[in-house]
């Protein structure tokens, strides 16, 4: 009973993605993202935020990622919270390399430093751990050099591997 | 207004989709961003991935030359000792030269981290030199310089790197920098306190073995610095800390004069070795009330410290104990300290044993001292021995509220001080260890307390 009334002083604001779904979020929740606490704080809160750049089902996931990191109510965030809010995160990231690419854009448009952090924390990991062959396999990266650019670019960086 | 989201440039309408090279395709900072997160060796690599990667490994903002992570072979091994011609005539000159190589190619406007570790002397001191004028003329925010080896023996003091102090004679300079670590370079209290003077968001300093360092002040409330670590300054005199912001303060070194006066701020606070005589804890008594974590560290037990002396630590959550031991001493002496630390909540003992003698000696029964506060308790090199075990036992029987007792049957000193032949017997007494103390607690211990053996 409490919850419920608690629910419902919190004010919500809706988002809407570039395929015209529309996502209702708290409000304390979604100014996780720089660019959408600007726009709360312009006025923008009476209509619907558009979100142009992100299709319906990242931003469904960015407001997963909203709903997680919302500053919690009592103020003080635990150490306990703190350790489970990293392994959730740890988990949110461990999608597909197509999905990890978009809430990396995701996290740059809205301003989401956190999640900015992750994920490119998370590519970059995925970059360290293969060779320049399997990297390419992975992302698809098409190799526009000829042979003998490609041998004169891996002799320039000859010094690295010295 | 509404629309603001739209002004920033759309690289792409749709998401991102199947066998599409959508990484390449991300802006510029969001791929630096990835980059700086990379091991340099790995970041100039993907320098050949296609035309779209080639320079942009150049703009990274995290330089980090640590040489075990910089390149696949300069790596500082045992094997490789200090002054041989392997180590000054081919490794030294290779660390220099992949340093050197990368900076000349770096193009990103600022660094946020500029890192530095090998063993180098003074004689690369032009090379270093211009290494920290880079970093500075980047506006670097976190700089360290590095410049030891694995050796217990440092170098000469001759020989040691200095740093230059006409290099802060610029205006300016190091107006961004928030953490500054120095090990095993020679700074002045000149030097330190222009930083402190002239960096206003210096929050973290951090020296190691400088020979050239006397004094040290940290005064003023104007100043950022919150968190100071002084380690083996062996010629150090003095420290004073008098009407400052700072949280934490560590000291690693040879007794000193220290002066803590208003520092409202200090919660933790950590000292080792020959420091915590009564002339210390006196100098600290003015801040005992607001401390919350107190780390104290002795290398002989014999030298007891003065217990009487610790009264008030009313604030105190966490306190660590590293205490050298013999001959199965009994460790109960050190349970008034924990009485004194009435709201105590976890407590650390680390015994360094130096000779730990088996011989049976009857187990002295705890005297009954509740604590209410006591949740967690950690003995590290747990011997199974009547003294460790009748600390234990104490805790076990005082602490009311107690949830976890961790047992850390490992050795507690450095690897470094003792031989591989030592090591190994070392790693087959641990395991026999861990099997006796369960042995030896598994009972004692009531049911909703957790014992973990590490």
């Amino acid at each position: 009973m409490s919850s419920t009334l608690c629910c419902s002083f919190a004010k919500n604001v809706t988002l809407r993605s570039s395929d015209g779904q529309t996502f209702e979020v708290e409000e304390a929740a979604a100014q996780v993202s720089q660019t959408i606490k600007r726009m709360i704080e312009d006025g923008c809160t009476g209509s619907v935020i558009p979100v142009p750049n992100l299709t319906g089902p990242v931003l469904a996931l960015v407001i997963e990622y909203f709903k997680k990191h919302s500053p919690p109510s009592d103020g003080c965030p635990t150490a306990l919270l703190e350790m489970e809010i990293k392994d959730w995160d740890a988990k949110f990231v461990a999608v597909d390399n197509d999905t990890l690419l978009d809430l990396t854009l995701a996290a740059h448009y809205l301003e989401i430093q956190g999640l900015l952090d992750l994920t490119c924390h998370r590519v970059a990991d995925i970059l360290n751990d293969n060779s320049v062959e399997k990297i390419r396999e992975i992302f698809h990266i098409k190799n526009d050099f000829t042979p003998e650019e490609e041998a004169e670019e891996r002799s320039k960086i000859q010094w690295a591997f010295e | 207004m509404k629309f603001r989201l739209m002004e920033k440039r759309v690289r792409r309408t749709a998401n991102c989709s199947e066998n599409k090279d959508c990484i390449s395709e991300l802006p510029d900072e969001i791929l630096v961003c990835i980059l700086s997160r990379l091991t340099l060796r790995e970041a100039v690599v993907t320098s050949v991935l296609s035309r779209r990667w080639e320079y942009l490994w150049a703009s990274i903002y995290t330089l980090d030359f640590d040489h075990k992570k910089t390149s696949g072979k300069i790596t500082l091994t045992r094997s490789i000792k200090l002054n041989t011609p392997e180590l000054t005539e081919i490794e030294r000159p290779r660390y220099v030269n992949w340093v050197n190589r990368v900076l000349e190619q770096h193009r990103g406007p600022t660094i946020d981290q500029f890192r530095v570790w090998f063993d180098l002397d003074n004689g690369y001191a032009r090379d270093i030199n211009r290494w920290i004028m880079f970093a500075m003329q980047k506006r670097v925010q976190r700089l360290e310089i590095h410049l030891s080896g694995f050796r217990l023996s440092d170098h000469q003091h001759s020989t040691r790197y200095t740093f230059p102090d006409q290099l802060l004679l610029r205006r300016g300079c190091f107006k961004s920098l928030k953490d500054l670590t120095l090990r095993q370079v020679n700074v002045s209290w000149e030097v330190v306190d222009y930083f402190l003077a002239n960096c206003p968001n210096l929050e973290r300093l951090f020296v190691h073995q400088s020979n050239h360092l006397k004094q040290l002040s940290v005064v003023g409330s104007s100043l950022p610095l919150k968190h100071l670590g002084v380690y083996f300054c062996t010629r150090l005199k003095s420290i004073k800390i008098c009407d400052t912001n700072l949280v934490s303060f560590k000291y690693v070194g040879p007794r000193i004069r220290l002066l803590v006066n208003n520092a409202p701020l200090l919660v933790d606070v950590s000292i080792t070795e020959r420091m915590y005589s009564n002339l210390m804890l006196r100098q600290f008594s003015s801040c005992f009330s607001q401390l919350q974590i107190l780390t104290l560290s002795k290398e002989h037990v014999q030298d007891k410290i003065k217990l009487r002396l610790f009264t008030g630590l009313m604030n105190l959550k966490k306190l660590v104990l590293e205490i050298g031991a013999e001959d199965d001493e009994s460790l109960l002496l050190f349970t008034p300290l924990v009485e004194a630390c009435p709201y105590l909540q976890i407590f650390v003992f680390k015994i360094m044993w130096t000779s730990p003698l088996n011989k049976k000696r009857r187990v002295i029964k705890a005297v009954k001292c509740p604590h209410y506060h006591l949740k967690v308790v950690e003995i590290g090199g747990y011997y199974c021995g009547s003294s460790d075990f009748e600390l234990a036992m104490y805790f076990i029987d005082n602490a009311t509220i107690l949830e976890k007792i961790i047992i850390d049957p490992r050795y507690q000193c450095h690897w470094h001080s003792i031989s591989r032949i030592e090591i190994k017997e070392e790693q087959e007494l641990e395991q026999t260890r861990r099997h006796r103390a369960r042995q030896q607690l598994e009972s004692k211990v009531r049911p909703r307390v957790k014992l973990e053996i590490l």
